[in-house]
């Protein structure tokens, strides 16, 4: 059984697998954010992690999925039945009703893993007057206002704008497949967030690039808004760590501790891009081991089974220095 | 006064119309019950009775057409009546609730808190039932109960009781399948029925589960076409078009030498929906049929109004299909229908319904084809996935089950003149998924409720009902998992497939539809639980060849009595052959050639190159997360070129023993999607705009 953290006591929680990431923040007196899923079983991590800690579900205030990849958001339907108080908030790579809209007809209800049905009952849902259940994350957008103050760093304006415009060329073109496959892509439109809390804040990279020039990192930087920002001294690594995500460093302190999760479909975090982050942090976690491959009889090349790790890390709002656990198969690298 | 027969008269009649039930105490024991029920009525003030369960509707139907007297004096209903909420006529200070049979206890004793709260506690409730499984029940749920069973008996007295009950009233013709009415016995010249089989824009299926019929009765399944899907829906006001999945007609029926006495049954089966959109569609309905006053159903609970929207597209169906049974090419009328049905379901609501059904009938002819465009099919609203699916051992027998029915034939698609016969694999493969549950996950619990010590202890261990296996069940979409998605045929064939399936599982009362609300999702839905008689398929046939030694279920045992493997499609002059006979030699044979599934995953493409391609899998538990490279070599040409990011497809690893030599197979499976049509899209994107109430521009 894990402890809950105290009411003044910040939690940034980074659950991985092999394929799959979610991070749980605790926003302060009791109340919680998950952003991101990833499902074991039949069971969204996020859930069987708060469910361990005796955490109420009504005590979730927010949920967010950064963008459209399954290692991002499969099991949000769930979590979002188990804590139907919470506010949904889903970057606006598309808008909402056309992305209804492209699945609607589907007869694969499995696609998108529930996420549309569960963005419609949200939509439907008010979580206190006047606030509705559903709302499009872009950048400048609080998320969170209180002992925590979460803003979005992205998806830019621009960055929308030009999303919805080459999906619809794409459903214009009648290629069902082109159109999911370019949803799939839009790491451009990842939210990535900035938790300020007490000393020091926290950026939370979600899965955007560097690339392409305009809608990246770059993009986030030349937002006016975001030159005053706080600096970070605890890194959600962006991107499981890639070397096509490094422009978030003017956002962080020198030396922050650092949390990656693995993506093993691209092999990430590669060793060269371990050694350049342990350059970089004070101390790098990674949520699950990397990846391994063993060759079947036919020629194909099948991973081993992915494992599932938590990094948990926590501090109190008036101090700046975390205690971080690393929960095995997570582990920190020395 | 009211008539009254005497114990004699009534256990000739139970004798008579009953004689497949071998038991004579228990067979007796319907018409018994029934004496019972009228004796409290009589002298001791009860005025509601209720009917627990469907198979007993139907028993009282029969015997009440063989001569049996109605119960008079009181307000007869079967529970789902309940489901429409509280309403003064049905509160009684005296209630009886009658049952068939009772196992365990649960449903009683749910029921009972559901009539208490009915009646806000003001109420004595009686419990009454044929027989009782003494092995089975749970003496704490019982105890509190008023209950009395004519009868108690071992397990297995209790489980031939139902299964010959079922056999009973498929060759009666009296479907227990729906709460709907079902016609009034129609009968045809054989030329005549001949003559309705051949008709175009409808595929017919002899969906005659193993076990059931003889060689004079049988059932069909006639289903329409795309187009002719199409054409009904467009006749119908759109708000309720768009909520239907599919529908159908059943078709129950006899045959003589020279004529055919047939009975139908319209079926509608809707998609999930949310409660408000639901009364948006029963508001539509109401002004075209200008009854928006007849029936109170604003205050119905959602799965009542569920089954009323459900009603008027079975009126819809019913007024499309009937002219066409019978000779006259007559309209339908309120006494085209089985009253007591309608009267069992509806209570003293029936004459409105019955008003109703002829409105709707009426507003269906006066609308012609393509009056109404077919919008964009919008389909939001999801239940939460079946529980049940997350279990290792069930999604084992799901995979090997869909390669078995891949190897062993699946049903094809009929032409016009053409009958198409399921087969013992694909029939049984459906009711099996539910036996295999009942097996392997309800009985088990049945043990652990019967260990448990008290009623408040049971609430304690049940306090998410959801997690009573009886209440879990599978949606249609979910039982697709079952047909192989290379299956020949249309999309829309493969979609009917499913259904056919469901059919005979249906009559066999192993698969029960029932609909469920869910309060977290506040959607109403339609899904597939076990019956009470799902024992008769409990052993799937891949588990056939492992072990000689295993117990065959009694509907794999059918074969060896003459039920055809393998599925067939024949000429309709050909309808009652029996078709090729075959033996649980060739069964286990046909078994131990297809093997066993060894690994099993779901996969979605992620990259594509000239050889290979690069995939995330995902065992079909979610327990197990891998990324694979896969040789495109595995794959027939014609797939390749499905291949893209984002393709999803299902890699199964077979085993084989052959001469004692193991053999590996893999087997990549793309999945095909349909083609996005902007059109549709375009149309989608405003109903969804206005079902979000939103009035920002789309961009698609």
């Amino acid at each position: 059984m894990i402890v809950q953290p105290a009411a003044d006591e910040l939690e940034i929680t980074l659950l991985g697998r092999g394929v799959g990431e979610c991070v749980v923040v605790h926003l302060g007196d009791g109340e919680w954010m998950v952003v991101d899923s990833y499902q074991l079983g039949g069971e969204p991590a996020a859930r069987t992690y708060l469910t361990s800690m005796g955490v109420d579900p009504a005590a979730v205030k927010v949920l967010i999925v950064t963008h459209f990849h399954a290692d991002h958001y499969r099991g949000m339907d769930l979590l979002h039945d188990w804590c139907n108080s919470a506010r949904l908030m889903v970057t606006r790579a598309l808008r909402s009703e056309t992305f209804y809209t492209l699945y609607a007809d589907d007869p694969d209800s499995t696609k998108f893993a529930g996420l549309q049905s569960a963005m419609l009952r949200a939509k439907n849902r008010s979580v206190a007057p006047m606030t509705p259940g559903l709302r499009d994350l872009k950048a400048g957008q609080i998320v969170h206002d209180g002992a925590v103050r979460a803003v979005a760093l992205s998806p830019t304006e621009h960055a929308v704008t030009v999303s919805c415009e080459e999906i619809a060329a794409a459903i214009a073109a009648r290629d069902r497949p082109d159109v999911t496959s370019r949803l799939m892509k839009d790491n451009r439109c990842s939210v990535a967030l900035h938790l300020e809390a007490g000393a020091s804040a926290v950026l939370l990279g979600a899965d955007l690039e560097d690339d392409p020039a305009g809608f990246g990192w770059q993009a986030v930087l030349n937002e006016p808004d975001h030159k005053h920002l706080t600096p970070c001294n605890l890194l959600k690594v962006p991107h499981h760590g890639s070397d096509t995500s490094v422009g978030w460093d003017a956002l962080v302190e020198d030396h922050p501790w650092m949390l990656v999760a693995p993506y093993w479909s691209s092999a990430l975090p590669k060793p060269t891009d371990v050694a350049r982050l342990r350059s970089r942090a004070r101390a790098l976690y990674q949520a699950a081991p990397s990846v391994g491959f063993d060759e079947d009889e036919f020629g194909n090349s099948v991973s081993r089974p992915a494992e599932t790790g938590i990094v948990q890390a926590r501090r109190r709002f008036t101090e700046t220095d975390w205690t971080i656990e690393a929960l095995p198969p997570a582990f920190l690298h020395g | 006064m009211t008539k009254r027969l005497s114990r004699a008269s009534r256990d000739t009649i139970c004798d008579e119309v009953l004689s497949g039930i071998s038991d004579a105490e228990l067979r007796r024991g319907i018409g018994r019950l029934f004496a019972e029920a009228q004796r409290l009525v009589d002298d001791e003030d009860v005025r509601l009775v209720i009917i627990a369960a469907r198979r007993l509707a139907c028993l009282y139907q029969l015997l009440v057409r063989a001569g049996m007297p109605e119960l008079t004096g009181c307000l007869l209903v079967s529970n789902r009546i309940l489901e429409t909420g509280k309403r003064p006529e049905l509160q009684s200070a005296r209630t009886l609730v009658l049952d068939d049979s009772v196992v365990v206890g649960t449903t009683l004793a749910r029921l009972d808190d559901e009539l208490k709260d009915f009646a806000d506690g003001e109420t004595t409730v009686l419990y009454r039932a044929v027989c009782l499984d003494r092995d089975q029940r749970a003496d704490f749920l019982l105890d509190p109960l008023d209950f009395k069973a004519l009868h108690e008996g071992p397990s297995h007295q209790v489980e031939t009781f139902s299964t010959e009950i079922v056999k009973e009233l498929f060759l009666n013709q009296i479907p227990f399948i729906t709460d709907y009415p079902t016609s009034r016995h129609v009968p045809l010249a054989t030329a005549e029925w001949e003559a309705y089989l051949q008709q175009a824009g409808w595929w017919f299926a002899d969906v005659t589960a193993p076990l059931l019929g003889d060689e004079n009765c049988y059932s069909i399944a006639q289903v329409p076409t795309g187009d002719t899907y199409e054409r009904v829906l467009s006749r119908i006001v759109p708000e309720a078009a768009n909520l239907v999945d599919a529908f159908k007609v059943r078709l129950y029926v006899r045959e003589a030498s020279e004529s055919v006495d047939v009975v139908a049954v319209p079926l509608a089966m809707l998609a999930p929906i949310r409660p408000a959109a639901l009364d948006e569609a029963i508001s539509a309905i109401c002004k075209t049929i200008d009854s928006e006053g007849h029936l109170a159903w604003r205050d119905w609970k959602p799965k009542a109004k569920h089954r009323l929207a459900q009603l008027y597209i079975t009126g819809c169906v019913f007024a499309e299909a009937w002219p066409k049974l019978t000779s006259s090419g007559s309209v339908p009328r309120r006494d085209d229908l089985e009253r007591l049905q309608v009267l069992l379901y509806f209570g003293d609501e029936t004459d409105s319904v019955l008003d109703i059904f002829e409105a709707v009938v009426d507003a269906y002819r006066a609308t012609p084809a393509g009056t109404y465009g077919l919008s964009g099919s919008v389909r939001l609203d999801q239940p939460p996935p079946s529980r049940l699916l997350v279990q290792p051992g069930l999604q084992e027998i799901i995979w090997d089950t869909r390669e078995l029915i891949a190897t062993q034939g699946i049903p094809t698609e009929p032409s016009q003149g053409e009958l198409t016969k399921l087969g013992l694999v694909f029939a049984h493969s459906f009711s099996s998924l539910l036996g295999f549950v009942n097996r392997e996950y309800e009985m088990p619990q049945r043990e652990k409720i019967r260990k448990l010590r008290s009623r408040s202890e049971y609430d304690e261990h049940f306090r998410d009902p959801d997690i009573r296996i009886l209440r879990q069940g599978f949606t249609m979409q979910e039982l697709t998992s079952l047909i192989p998605d290379d299956a020949p045929g249309s999309a829309w064939w493969k979609k009917c497939l499913v259904s056919l399936g469901v059919d005979a599982g249906n009559d066999l009362g192993i698969i029960v539809p029932v609909t469920q609300y869910h309060e977290g999702r506040d959607v109403v839905y339609r899904c597939y639980r076990l019956g009470e008689t799902a024992q008769l398929a409990d052993r799937p046939l891949v588990e056939v060849a492992v072990d000689e030694t295993v117990i065959l279920d009694p509907i794999t045992r059918s074969v060896d009595s003459g039920y055809p493997l393998q599925p067939d499609t024949v000429a309709l002059k050909d309808r009652r052959s029996p078709g090729r006979a075959t033996s649980l030699k060739e069964l286990r044979e046909a078994v131990r050639n297809f093997g066993r599934v060894e690994l099993r995953y779901e996969g979605e493409v992620m990259g594509v190159s000239e050889r290979r391609f690069d995939a995330r899998l995902t065992s079909p538990t979610g327990d197990d997360t891998r990324i694979a490279s896969f040789s495109i070599n595995q794959l027939p040409p014609e797939e390749v070129e499905k291949l893209g990011v984002g393709s999803r497809f299902t890699w199964s690893m077979i085993v084989r023993d052959r001469r004692g030599a193991r053999g590996r197979e893999s087997l990549v499976r793309i999945r095909s999607e349909p083609p996005l049509e902007p059109e549709k899209l375009q149309e989608a994107a405003r109903t969804i705009g206005e079902l979000l109430g939103d009035d920002r521009p789309t961009s698609g």
